[in-house]
């Protein structure tokens, strides 16, 4: 648990503007919230499908048709990888919908205690770790 | 050849001043030590039990209850314990864990127990203990005087 404290004083003297004159509880509130984005380092094939607008996928050729169906198919991809020129090459740089549509998706919310591998920090918990010297 | 039955002791009330309105989210309290030898009572296990009363705020999980033993008489306790009542920070992975007590509405009082003490030090209770209550309810407690830990030993009583 003391562990679990030098990783919360981290957090708050990484950020002092932000977290410096908050209290113990809306400074807990802060590390829980989920509004920080993280790269995803893996989507699924299926996912990648059900991002994939309709109007333009009617669009291509059926060779693209078949090339982008069997891209579709392979379970885990690197959305920031090759995969990412892959679906360029298809749809499109952006603006294109699908192409947007699989950039948003790229990106996740999480909060800065999950970046920081911390469980839910609770107001004690920052109590405690403003109280380590 | 001699009979021994087992016996219930009167149960006890254990001094919980600083588990108190100050006593929040993420707080760890622990009680004063008590001594499995006292008054000349060898408890063969202690059954721990009483109530909490959280007051508002966002509901999360409940209360760990645990406890932490001691090798030298009392002076240390796992966990970073200090076996005088009130806060303190703990190393929660070095405690006993006893027992969860629920909490899913705010304002409320919550019965817990029984949980056996010697359980959790693998049948056998230490010459010195301490009950440790974590408040991971997302609630800060009310008044002292809502919240009750008791205890009971059992005993062996030749008959």
């Amino acid at each position: 648990m003391a562990t679990i404290y030098t990783k919360i004083k981290a957090v708050l003297d990484a950020d002092v503007g932000t977290f410096g004159a908050l209290s113990d509880l809306d400074a807990a509130t802060e590390i829980n919230a989920v509004d920080k984005n993280q790269n995803r380092t893996s989507m699924s094939g299926s996912e990648v499908y059900e991002n994939t607008d309709a109007t333009e996928f009617a669009a291509l050729t059926d060779a693209l048709k078949s090339q982008w169906l069997s891209f579709c198919g392979i379970p885990s991809l690197d959305p920031f990888g090759p995969a990412a020129q892959f679906v360029i090459a298809i749809f499109g740089a952006s603006p294109a919908v699908t192409t947007d549509a699989l950039i948003a998706a790229r990106v996740e919310l999480v909060s800065t205690g999950t970046l920081n591998g911390l469980p839910r920090v609770r107001e004690g918990d920052v109590k405690r770790a403003r109280d380590l010297v | 050849m001699a009979v021994s039955n087992v016996k219930y002791d009167a149960k006890s009330v254990v001094t919980t001043t600083a588990l108190t309105t100050t006593f929040i989210d993420g707080d760890f309290w622990g009680s004063a030590a008590i001594d499995n030898g006292a008054a000349a009572k060898f408890f063969i296990d202690v059954l721990v039990g009483g109530k909490f009363s959280v007051t508002t705020g966002t509901v999360s999980n409940g209360f760990n209850v645990f406890v932490a033993g001691s090798v030298d008489s009392g002076t240390t306790f796992g966990g970073n314990a200090t076996g005088t009542e009130g806060e303190f920070t703990p190393d929660s992975a070095n405690l006993k864990f006893l027992g969860h007590v629920a909490v899913d509405v705010q304002s409320a009082t919550y019965e817990f127990g029984t949980f056996s003490v010697a359980s959790a030090f693998g049948g056998v209770i230490p010459d010195q203990w301490v009950i440790v209550v974590e408040n991971d309810s997302g609630c800060a407690m009310t008044a002292a005087a809502n919240q009750v830990i008791e205890y009971m030993g059992i005993e062996f009583e030749a008959v």
